[in-house]
């Protein structure tokens, strides 16, 4: 039977195997753009896409990472608090850091605009989530404290 | 808080523990301490209605207003 705690396993696993693909491609990235796009170390694109890529793991691994804590903390039951807050801020400025780096490369490959236009509208969901979190802490605290 | 509770002042009036009034009121001692520490946000009327009867009290000799200085 399907539960909130076998959706919350999943989404921790589809968590580790994104944080797994992402070190594949960190590792593979280079041959990737070779085989798959065609695009050698002496093309033009070749330094820049690559630039894109590694500037773009870094956020994204980190990202991982704090959505990971931010599970294992809602997996615990400590879902409305100060530290799940701060994850989520943490993940929408992320997102909105992912956001100015494809913004820069928009420059360079039009595509990167559309990427970085939605990684702000995953940022301000983001945001918007954390404000609801912010509330409802509120709301916890006063009824904890309600006798 | 300008709200102070008078918990404490009833109970010794009363000669009556912590532990016994949270029994009688049916709140946990946590609770009780919660309300006793003025850490509380709200009180039921439930809670405060069981309070008064415990302590056979009027709740103006549990809760008292003071202006914040």
């Amino acid at each position: 039977m399907w539960n909130s705690s076998r959706s919350l396993l999943l989404t921790r696993i589809l968590t580790a195997v994104l944080f797994v693909l992402l070190i594949a491609a960190a590792v593979f990235m280079p041959r990737l753009m070779h085989d798959y796009l065609g695009v050698n170390d002496r093309h033009a694109l070749y330094s820049r896409l690559l630039a894109l890529v590694y500037a773009s793991l870094v956020p994204a691994a980190a990202m991982l990472v704090v959505l990971w804590r931010l599970l294992g903390n809602i997996a615990a039951e400590r879902v409305f608090t100060e530290s799940n807050i701060r994850l989520l801020r943490i993940l929408s400025w992320g997102s909105f850091a992912v956001a100015a780096i494809y913004g820069v490369f928009g420059f360079y490959f039009i595509t990167a605009f559309m990427i970085a236009a939605f990684a702000v509208f995953l940022g301000l969901v983001l945001r918007v989530i954390k404000n609801v979190f912010q509330h409802a802490l509120e709301i916890k605290t006063e009824n904890d404290f309600t006798v | 808080m300008a709200i102070i509770i008078n918990v404490d002042v009833m109970l010794a009036k009363r000669k009556m523990s912590s532990g016994e009034l949270a029994e009688r009121v049916g709140i946990t001692p946590a609770n009780l301490s919660i309300l006793k520490t003025g850490k509380a946000k709200a009180v039921r009327f439930s809670t405060l209605n069981a309070l008064c009867k415990a302590l056979d009290c009027q709740p103006g000799d549990i809760l008292e207003y003071r202006e914040d200085e």
